[in-house]
């Protein structure tokens, strides 16, 4: 009897029954387990196992699900649909997967941030210097959050005029990481991008953060074209997409610090400023004074040099001219001789018995010629 | 502003030049006493300057006074 109420049906028919069922129950589940026989063909499929002591589960999957390099050992948290291959059995189709446990996620990220490093992303010649301050902040947080608050507190306090786009975005969980590097991919994309990108995140446990440690994220802000300042959690905590950011702070009130100046200090400085540009002003102006006040006297002292010079010059032509007077020469005991008014220069010129004019220093007589002799003296 | 500068130069200049050729002999009596002349005006025009630079600078503190 029970025999005839028994289904029969073809391997495919099973296949697809089973499926519908299993389908129907769990349209997905998620198993958290250690990770074991983990391999990747053709660079595109993935395959591996979760085992704990007593059980292990196939599992099947594709490259761009993995949350980073994964090592045997480590446990994973796989969210998946759990299917009959017609040809190869029974598997859960990966639809999401993140590691598990402290442990876990930091062996994760440890692995990802040696890949990464290895890739050059986080060099130092990849930083670009920040605008200071920007204009306009596209912010990536979670309006609910205290992060936000308080940055968006801490940058009205020090500085104004900022227009800051939000994209909420969830910032844990398994749909953290799509949102926000679907929010930097927004950004980057804008006609107008803004002129800096914050992420921004409080504090939390290791799973808590794990979102800013994917490689999707890290590598969408290390990709941004806008310029990226991230601040993810407390202090002690590095998340790899800070180290791919061209700036990071360590925590959301510092990313505001970071990213404009205090107003109060600036106004501080512009007072000092002002102040040292009177000084400076008065201070040139005294240089001036003193130097043309210097300028007036040496100009008196040139003009009043050039003339005693010229009255130096002056005086040697007087004693020039005093000796080659003709009243000198008398005085020694010369005297000219003019016949009609002519000076007579030789005894050629005269004959005896004229009568000549002769010129003493003092006085003067007229004589004639006797006798005339040689022509030199 | 710029131009009163650039003016202030140029008086300074030619007051530099007077005082240089009065010193080298490089012009006669006559000339000497019109480059003398024109020293006096220019330094007099120079101290005129910096006058009203002191004032300018005087008025500009009074109207941008200081905030602290």
């Amino acid at each position: 009897m029970a025999e005839n109420h028994e289904i029969e049906l073809t391997v495919s028919e099973f296949v697809a029954l089973f499926n519908q069922t299993l389908e129907f129950a769990y349209p997905s589940i998620t198993i958290t387990g250690e990770l074991a026989n983990f391999r990747v063909s053709r660079n595109r499929w993935v395959y591996f196992d979760l085992k704990d002591d007593n059980s292990s589960v196939k599992f099947f999957g594709v490259v761009y699900q993995l949350p980073g390099p994964l090592e045997e050992g480590m446990i994973l948290k796989v969210r998946g649909q759990p299917k009959l291959h017609n040809l190869y059995g029974f598997s859960v189709n990966v639809l999401s997967m993140q590691p598990a446990g402290e442990g876990s996620i930091r062996k994760a990220a440890d692995l990802l941030k040696a890949k990464l490093v290895k890739e050059g992303l986080f060099d130092e010649s990849r930083k670009r210097q920040l605008p200071y301050p920007p204009q306009r902040v596209g912010l990536i947080a979670s309006k609910q959050s205290a992060a936000y608050t308080d940055f968006v507190k801490v940058l009205g306090a020090r500085w104004t005029g900022i227009d800051i786009d939000l994209i909420d975005v969830q910032v844990q969980g398994e749909v953290a990481p799509q949102q926000i590097v679907g929010a930097v991919e927004q950004f980057n994309s804008m006609a107008e991008p803004p002129d800096v990108l914050i992420l921004i995140r409080g504090g939390g446990s290791p799973e808590d953060l794990a979102a800013f440690s994917t490689e999707q994220v890290t590598r969408a802000v290390a990709a941004s074209r806008v310029p990226t300042l991230v601040a993810i959690g407390h202090e002690i905590d590095i998340s790899l997409a800070e180290l791919a950011a061209d700036q990071r702070a360590s925590t959301p009130s510092n990313a505001a610090e970071l990213l404009v100046p205090d107003r109060k200090h600036v106004q501080r400085e512009l007072a000092t400023s002002a102040k040292q540009l009177g000084q400076a002003a008065q201070s040139q102006l005294r240089s001036s004074k003193i130097e043309i006040t210097q300028l007036r006297v040496e100009l008196n002292q040139a003009v009043k040099l050039r003339l005693e010079r010229e009255q130096t010059t002056l005086s040697s032509s007087r004693q020039i001219l005093e000796v080659l007077n003709p009243a000198a020469v008398l005085k020694r005991g010369y005297a000219v001789v003019r016949q009609s008014g002519k000076t007579i220069r030789s005894s050629k010129q005269l004959k005896s018995g004229a009568i000549v004019e002769t010129q003493l220093a003092e006085g003067r007589f007229t004589a004639q010629v006797n006798n005339i002799t040689g022509e030199k003296s | 502003m710029t131009k009163a500068k650039q003016n202030y130069q140029v008086l300074k200049l030619e007051l530099d030049t007077i005082l240089s050729e009065l010193q080298h002999d490089d012009v006669d009596v006559d000339q000497t006493l019109v480059k003398y002349q024109r020293g006096l005006e220019l330094v007099q025009q120079l101290e005129a300057q910096l006058k009203d630079a002191e004032n300018t600078i005087t008025e500009l503190q009074a109207k941008f006074p200081s905030s602290t």
